[in-house]
């Protein structure tokens, strides 16, 4: 996404210059220092901005850049800090559930039928609330290869979505697996 | 090249949009089939018609032989990508292989 503004220079060479980006970081990302006002950011005159001078006539000249954030991945993605928070997350605990709301306001009749079923084994776990945070519900997608909501994993390992753990509740094969994981 | 999901439509002024179509059973049923060779498949809108949720609850494949419930589902999934981003939910109930079908 880039913005095209006219921008006037407030100090002249070396002085501060303020640029908007339609992104959502308010320049942020930019090295800036973020919103000023509703919409608009504010980047520093050397960093992004400066190197996509694209020049002009006289006073009022046109900048053309880019917000770091969006040339590369999405800006909700992960990042690698929050990749190795999820990693240990995982390893961590036995059973890790990335849901739609709490163990306790499940917001979702699938993430309710995950957090029913670990409740009826007696199996203590580890809730996500995936709404609290885009870059985690965007990020935990592509991190499991695993399109939709809940997520459950079990030792470390991603054991499936809503579906697989009824499946396996109702054929017995859940609580047997529990038990062995939580006994080791 | 259009998604899908995306139809070209005529404007007033004489242009083409693209505009976004809701996801149809019959759009998902025609993937699986085609992708999976399914013999037996049963797909439904669980969102009373909007396109928003679906539920598959019976899918009889060959390519199911040697696959735990996991990767049945993953195979699934990455048949239905495209999809997978305009809807909220898919549900998949029972992915059963010729033979397993045979004994239920």
């Amino acid at each position: 996404m880039e913005a095209r503004v006219r921008a006037r220079t407030r100090a002249g060479v070396g002085g501060w210059k303020r640029v908007a980006c339609s992104c959502a970081c308010g320049g942020r990302e930019a090295g800036g220092q973020g919103r000023r006002r509703e919409g608009r950011g504010v980047g520093r005159r050397d960093g992004i901005a400066a190197r996509n001078w694209t020049g002009g006539q006289g006073r009022a000249r046109t900048w053309s850049w880019r917000c770091e954030a969006q040339q590369g991945e999405s800006p909700s993605g992960f990042t690698p800090e929050l990749r190795d928070a999820v990693d240990r997350l995982i390893s961590e605990n036995k059973i890790v559930l990335f849901m739609k709301g709490t163990k306790m306001f499940p917001q979702c009749g699938f993430s309710n039928t995950c957090v029913q079923i670990f409740n009826q084994l007696g199996a203590p776990f580890e809730d996500i609330n995936v709404l609290e945070d885009e870059r985690i519900r965007v990020g935990m997608k592509e991190y499991s290869q695993w399109p939709t909501f809940p997520q459950v994993y079990i030792e470390g390992e991603f054991y499936g979505g809503c579906d697989i753990l009824l499946e396996s509740f109702q054929s017995g094969e859940l609580e047997e697996y529990i038990e062995r994981v939580l006994a080791s | 090249m259009l998604s899908s999901t995306v139809r070209a439509v005529k404007t007033t002024l004489g242009g083409v949009r693209g505009v976004r179509m809701a996801v149809t059973v019959a759009q998902v049923e025609q993937k699986l089939k085609e992708a999976l060779q399914a013999q037996e498949i049963e797909v439904f809108d669980t969102s009373g018609g909007c396109g928003a949720s679906f539920e598959v609850s019976l899918l009889v494949s060959e390519q199911f032989e040697g696959k735990r419930a996991l990767q049945r589902h993953r195979l699934i999934n990455g048949v239905l990508a495209e999809e997978l981003k305009e809807i909220h939910a898919l549900s998949i109930k029972k992915t059963l292989t010729p033979e397993e079908f045979k004994t239920k």
